[in-house]
């Protein structure tokens, strides 16, 4: 996929042991990202159980099996927060080199993508409601891929806002290619 | 490995350090804090006349149109509270949003295109739209737009994103964006292009003759239909009461079958070809090509909301000549550029426009201009071979033939 001649001369820790091009990105996401994603899921989980409830309660005509549909939904939301939270902060990493953006994120289907910063576009930061909560922030790098942005998810504030300066700092040295 | 900031970087943070610190935010003009309010009243005077003349404004409920457009203007006044920018030497930074806050930055090297519009009521305040196109695929990507800039810095601003001289990254405030556009500047949005603009192409008034073949007036008038239809469903008015509609239906019950296609034929056509030349006005009055000395190309047309697009040339990779058949048919065609950065769909339609629907010498004349060798123009494409030529007859005719036999086998057994 990724063009194999590329050998990012990293700046972060794995500077001293040069590995293959699709290797671990070198940082983590915060930690606190774990009680962000479970908060975000529960907000997701609740309002459906919330209009299943209203429909057992207020006697909707569809559809049947309203209990056993419900408690299987509680099942599946207390199984999803217990593991997807954690799951997904063992995945998601990121790392920023000389010539390049790694990420990896996803939990059960895990996407690993990286982006020449000769083509990087845009960076994008954004902090949702629930975001801020946890001072976390998601950074958005588009490209001119067809595969769509890179974004990284559940970024510290001031290391999102680092990030975001190094990466258009970095784009902005290196001359893009004429698209 | 916990959260990892990415130091140690000397030649990045001193890029940073010294050329983006501390420049200040700046916010939009504040004339759209009337602009705002004011295009989302006009856009409701329709269904407020309609509600008045109707006299049933009071049994239709809550007026959720009302509360709609406070709505929008609330949402329009957030939105200019809470946008901030600036243009630092090496990169382009956004900030808005009030519950889902966006900081959108991008390295000024990757400015591909700068897209200056303004509405009418932008235009009587001075003020212009801006669009800086970069050149990404991503489908949902923010755009990244200043609604609501001073016009007086349009141009500077233009200048300066696209054009990159290298003495300017040393500059510290490298635009200076004033809050109210001085008075006496010209009202275009672009500002008048500088004097050392070769002009390549500018609009004839005969080119409007083309209009109607470019059947543009369909689309219209589709629109219009369906804003009417809106309006009368508003109104919980029946169409067929109108009086109007009335009269026709029984006029065309009257008169023979022949007849009533004729007319309505000859009053689609009227419609359309009224509603092509008005469309063809609106949006390519004044229309100006202009080539300037940095590299740049830059489209200037309107005739209410004026619109001005810049194209470096640089990423210009080529011109897309189209013939659709009608235009064809009179001898027309227009031309479109061919960048990254340029989405010929939603609110960036029709900014790879080179020219309008024109004369085909005349379109053919820019090509060569804008390429800068009539060589591609001139040359002659090599047809399809005669393997390719067969291969099409054989699909086109070979299907219908299947289907046929299949058909009339199906029926002789049905009987």
């Amino acid at each position: 996929m990724a063009a194999p001649d590329v050998t990012p001369s990293d700046v972060t820790d794995s500077a001293l042991n040069p590995v293959p091009v699709l290797r671990m990105p070198a940082n983590q996401v915060s930690k606190r990202a774990v009680a962000y994603w479970f908060t975000r899921a529960l907000a997701g989980w609740l309002v459906v159980i919330g209009v299943q409830a209203a429909g057992w309660i207020l006697d909707w005509p569809i559809p049947p099996w309203r209990p056993q549909i419900l408690a299987a939904t509680v099942v599946i939301a207390v199984i999803h927060l217990a593991v997807m939270p954690r799951w997904r902060y063992s995945v998601h990493r990121w790392e920023l080199t000389d010539d390049a953006v790694y990420t990896r994120s996803g939990w059960w289907t895990q996407e690993w993508r990286i982006a020449p910063v000769s083509r990087i576009q845009t960076v994008d930061t954004e902090r949702g409601p629930i975001g801020r909560l946890f001072h976390l922030a998601k950074v958005t790098v588009t490209t001119a891929s067809a595969a769509g942005p890179l974004t990284i998810d559940g970024l510290d504030e001031p290391v999102a806002a680092q990030f975001a300066l190094q990466v258009t700092a970095a784009a902005q040295a290196t001359r893009g290619d004429a698209t | 490995m916990t959260d990892g900031t990415v130091d140690g970087q000397a030649p990045l943070d001193e890029q940073r350090g010294t050329h983006a610190a501390d420049l200040p935010w700046r916010r939009l003009a504040p004339g759209m804090l009337v602009v705002e309010p004011v295009r989302e009243i006009i856009k409701f005077i329709p269904m407020l006349t309609v509600l008045v003349f109707a006299g049933r404004a009071g049994e239709s409920g809550p007026p959720w149109g009302l509360i709609g457009t406070a709505a929008v203007i609330a949402l329009g006044i957030s939105r200019w509270l809470t946008t901030r920018y600036r243009i630092t030497p090496t990169i382009v930074e956004v900030r808005r949003g009030l519950v889902q806050r966006k900081h959108l930055t991008v390295p000024r090297d990757r400015v591909r295109t700068v897209d200056v519009s303004a509405h009418p009521l932008q235009r009587l305040l001075r003020l212009v739209k801006i669009e800086i196109g970069t050149g990404t695929s991503h489908h949902g990507a923010e755009t990244l737009k200043l609604d609501g800039l001073p016009a007086a810095a349009a141009g500077p601003l233009r200048a300066e994103l696209l054009h990159r001289a290298p003495a300017m990254a040393h500059t510290v405030a490298p635009v200076s964006v004033t809050d109210q556009g001085a008075p006496g500047e010209p009202m275009d949005a672009a500002g008048e292009p500088p004097d050392d603009s070769e002009t390549l192409a500018t609009l004839n008034p005969r080119w409007i003759g083309y209009a109607p073949a470019t059947l543009s007036g369909v689309v219209t008038g589709a629109v219009l239909i369906g804003l009417g239809w809106r309006i009368l469903n508003e109104a919980r008015l029946d169409p067929t009461q109108l009086s109007a509609v009335h009269q026709i239906r029984t006029h065309l019950q009257r008169t023979p079958l022949w007849i009533d296609v004729l007319q309505v034929s000859a009053l689609v056509i009227v419609a359309v070809t009224v509603l092509s030349v008005a469309g063809y006005v609106l949006s390519f009055w004044g229309f100006r090509l202009t080539r300037h000395a940095h590299g740049t190309l830059q489209a200037d047309r309107g005739l209410l909301t004026t619109r001005a697009t810049s194209i470096e040339e640089r990423r210009l990779h080529g011109v897309d000549r189209s013939e659709p058949l009608l235009l064809r048919a009179v001898g027309g065609a227009r031309l479109q550029a061919i960048a990254t950065g340029l989405r010929n769909r939603g609110a960036e339609r029709g900014s790879a426009l080179l020219v309008p629907p024109a004369p085909l010498a005349t379109v053919i004349a820019v090509e060569a201009a804008v390429l800068g060798t009539a060589e591609p123009v001139r040359a002659t494409p090599t047809k399809h071979g005669p393997a390719a030529r067969r291969r099409r007859f054989n699909r086109a005719v070979g299907v219908a033939t299947v289907i046929v036999i299949g058909l009339f086998t199906l029926s002789r057994f049905a009987d």
